[in-house]
């Protein structure tokens, strides 16, 4: 009977999580499915598409503003509930570039905009999101909406979409969030981040993308809501009137033992996945892959590179080194090639060179942008187009 | 095949290391036979290491294979010898029994334990597969670790100022001011492996991480059952950045091992006889001594509270028991200063201590905040240790409890005065060297934690 009752308990919670309660809000700028009126200010040619609007800025940064009523406009101190979250911008661009997402409130200084950075990369039809509940000034009150192109830019612009997200949907996918995972980097040996906490598919989409992440800390979260049960368990028990002191000392001391040892094996099933996702991506792409096809990390192929350069400066004290950033590659190859060591003495007659196609040889000598950088010499390895070993004839 | 070569290594020194431990063990030894392998494990390496290196300052040997098997090789035929005349050369000798208490009655505890180390077992597997396959990849392991032992075995001598990649050497008191012990033992694998191998020398870090679980479990299983130990011993080693360094070629394990070992062998003299108290503080002082001539920080931060908690523990048994391990960490340790200032290294990690000048850095303790509060590097373990302190402060105000609750309290008051007060604060705000003193002292603080639980839920009274 219990676990009839506790089934049909789950089954209560759990049964609005599959309505679905994502909202969308569209703009659309297609020919004869506009639905907004668009203005255009500053210096822009606007050319109507049949899948869009072609905004061309000129000199300076062109303006496409509509007004508009998102929220609830008779509740001007409404809370983010029925408010859009996040804005998606449907284009299509020959160049990626960065175009801004902005809106006016009545509050606002009647012409200034606020606005929000969207990063366009080149294609057709892609989608370009702003998370705009991170902005402290996107509010329900906004009147009007507007994309910002910067001088000299040109992109298509299709369609503005409005998203939201309900509770429910907020909490499914804050508990998909704990499972994102990131990357092994540099700074694993030192610290990790652990489990971030966001409440949209396209938040999640970005946690690792800067530092420190962008989510709430999961590891924070435990802490605090252990903490919690710990107190409750505390007060419950110590009001407790039947049990003695010592019974309720060591009854606490077990169901606080219990709660911390659950929540560690919880966390640890989350970090122990985390670190085997890390180890299995190294051994994926590096351990059984083809050698000279071996990737590691932020490296690419650099180990690769190393290996095969280390028999071609074994029997030196040094060589030129080109790499196209001096950190991490530059020690990591002193290390590798010691004794023979990465220097700047142009007079050398070993030039390695790595990753860099600005760097070639023309006429037996190198160069770099056209511009000879040696005497004539060999390519004694090629590693790929971009790296490979020269050394200048004695 | 190079594999075999830090199999190998890892053989002959933990052999010396092993009869090293059954001597200092004497009459009267106090180890499991498992046990005497392990910290000889740990031992080994490192003192074979230091006598190879002084052996190469005083011009007797250099970093060759014959320099190496003769340090070895004299070393374990003097110390056999000596076994073997003292009549003591036995392999199994039991020491001290364990505490009683087997494995969890619940099967679902025990099932739940189980399949918790084998998860643990998995990932430290797995990253030692890779730990042996994969490049050097950390800047530590790039400038300092393994940058050294391969100039070691280039040089076959001493080398403290290596070329660097602008036609400069660089500063003998950074990288060169670490004791050299591990570098030697990577000369050591090469010199068998007939080259500079990353996957053998980097692999030689795996055992560090199995020796620190080991020790741990052992330390408490003298104290509590089967089933505790275990559940301490899976605390220690699921944390991530405990399995992260273990299962890289960084430094921090080995000295948390050496630690365990050390404190371990101290809250055993605690409740031991007069005759093996002796033992056990021998071996402590030797396992101490062996932290040392592994990372600077050890001199600076752990000897001091440990050479107090040695004063009050050992002058229980009178102030002449403590003559010989104070001894033997003085020979471990006054050669290495004595080579430091006889040749103007740094007392500090890669920064003098003299250089330091003090001022306010509240911004550390924000740093100090987020890396216990709100990452999981050590999952669960500051806060069970804050809970352990208010709850069980009745019980870790005294005793074994009392020794880790002390050293810890001490090593971490010294590092937040260094994080706050020193230059040395942006390695708390860059969360770069705070997180690995910290991990130095997880396992100690899981340890603390378990010894208090257990007592707790025992009815233990103060």
């Amino acid at each position: 009977m219990r676990l009839q009752l506790a089934f049909l308990a789950a089954l209560a919670i759990l049964a609005p999580l599959t309505a679905r309660a994502e909202t969308l809000t569209v703009l659309s700028l297609r020919e004869g499915e506009t639905n907004v009126q668009w203005q255009v200010f500053k210096d822009m040619i606007i050319t109507r598409r049949p899948d869009g609007l072609e905004l061309t800025a000129g000199s300076q940064t062109g303006v496409l503003i509509a007004d508009i009523t998102l929220g609830d406009s008779t509740d001007a101190k409404a809370t983010y509930a029925g408010f859009p979250h996040a804005v998606g911008v449907v284009t299509n661009a020959v160049r990626a570039g960065r175009i801004y997402f902005a809106w006016h409130s009545p509050g606002d200084v009647p012409g200034s905009l606020t606005p929000f950075p969207l990063d366009v990369p080149t294609g057709r039809d892609t989608v370009t999101y702003a998370l705009l509940h991170r902005s402290p000034q996107w509010n329900p009150g906004v009147d009007q909406v507007a994309l910002m192109i910067p001088p000299g830019m040109t992109v298509l612009v299709k369609e503005v979409t409005f998203i939201r997200w309900s509770l429910p949907e907020k909490i499914w996918h804050g508990f998909l969030s704990l499972l994102s995972f990131d990357t092994y980097k540099l700074h694993a040996i030192n610290f990790v981040w652990g489990p971030q906490i966001t409440w949209n598919p396209i938040h999640r989409s970005v946690i690792w993308n800067t530092l420190p992440p962008s989510g709430f800390s999961g590891t924070y979260a435990l802490n605090l809501a252990l903490l919690a049960c710990l107190v409750a368990v505390f007060v419950l028990l110590f009001r407790h009137k039947r049990l003695t002191q010592d019974e309720k000392r060591l009854l606490f001391a077990r169901r606080a033992a219990m709660l911390v040892l659950g929540a560690w094996i919880v966390l640890d099933l989350r970090m122990g996945a985390e670190l085997l996702t890390w180890f299995s991506r190294d051994f994926r792409s590096y351990v059984v892959a083809e050698e000279g096809e071996r990737t590691l990390r932020n490296f690419g192929r650099f180990h690769d590179f190393a290996e095969f350069v280390r028999p071609l400066v074994a029997d030196r004290k040094s060589y030129v080194l080109f790499t196209p950033r001096a950190y991490p590659e530059v020690p990591h190859m002193r290390y590798f090639t010691y004794p023979a060591v990465p220097g700047q003495d142009t007079n050398d007659d070993m030039w390695v060179i790595y990753n860099r196609p600005d760097i070639a040889v023309i006429n037996s000598r190198l160069t770099l942008d056209g511009q000879p950088v040696t005497d004539e010499g060999t390519v004694i390895g090629r590693f790929d187009d971009a790296s490979f070993v020269f050394q200048v004839s004695p | 095949m190079s594999m075999l070569a830090t199999f190998f290594a890892v053989l002959f020194s933990g052999a010396a290391g092993w009869l090293l431990v059954r001597a200092v063990e004497g009459s009267k030894p106090v180890l499991q036979p498992i046990e005497r392998v392990l910290y000889g494990l740990l031992a080994g390496p490192i003192l074979m290491m230091e006598l190879a290196f002084f052996g190469a300052w005083a011009g007797i040997l250099s970093f060759t294979l014959g320099g190496f098997l003769l340090v070895h090789g004299v070393v374990i035929a003097l110390l056999a010898a000596m076994l073997w005349r003292r009549k003591i050369l036995t392999f199994a000798p039991r020491g001290s029994d364990l505490a009683s208490g087997g494995m969890p009655e619940r099967r679902f505890a025990r099932v739940g334990l189980c399949i918790l180390l084998g998860f643990m077992a998995l990932r430290f597997l797995f990253g030692t597969v890779n730990l042996f396959a994969l490049p050097t990849y950390w800047d530590d392991t790039i400038d300092n670790w393994n940058m050294r032992g391969k100039a070691f075995l280039i040089e076959r001598d001493i080398i403290l100022e290596i070329p660097n990649s602008n036609a400069t050497l660089t500063d003998k008191r950074t990288e060169s001011s670490y004791p050299p012990a591990v570098p030697l033992m990577k000369t050591w694998i090469s010199v068998l492996a007939g080259g500079w191998y990353d996957g053998a020398v980097n692999g030689l870090h795996a055992l560090w991480y199995a020796l620190l679980v080991g020790i741990a479990y052992f330390s408490l299983r003298r104290h509590v059952s089967v089933g505790w130990s275990a559940l301490g011993a899976y605390m220690i080693g699921s944390q991530p950045l405990v399995l992260i360094q273990g299962v890289n070629p960084y430094v921090d394990v080995l000295v948390a091992a050496t630690l365990v070992a050390a404190l371990g062998s101290l809250l055993q003299s605690m409740k031991s006889d007069d005759a093996h108290a002796s033992t056990w503080l021998l071996l402590s002082g030797l396992m101490m001594g062996v932290a040392t001539f592994t990372k600077n920080e050890v001199l600076l931060l752990h000897l001091p509270p440990y050479a107090l908690l040695l004063l009050v523990i050992g002058y229980k048994h009178g102030l002449k028991r403590l003559v010989t391990p104070g001894l033997i960490i003085a020979a471990i340790l006054v050669p290495w200063l004595v080579f430091k200032w006889s040749n103007g290294l740094t007392f500090g990690n890669a920064k003098a201590i003299g250089d330091l000048t003090l001022s306010w850095h509240g911004d550390a303790l924000v740093a100090m905040w987020n890396m216990l509060a709100k990452e999981p590097n050590f999952l669960l373990t500051p806060l069970a240790l804050v809970l352990t302190a208010l709850f069980g402060w009745p019980l870790i105000r005294r005793g074994p409890r009392g020794v880790l609750a002390f050293f810890l309290a001490w090593v971490l008051a010294a590092q937040v005065a260094i994080y706050t007060l020193t230059p040395l604060y942006v390695e708390a705000v860059m969360q770069t060297g705070m997180g690995r003193g910290f991990l130095q002292l997880a396992p100690i603080g899981v340890m603390l934690v378990i010894l208090t639980v257990y007592g707790l839920l025992k009815g233990d009274k103060a």
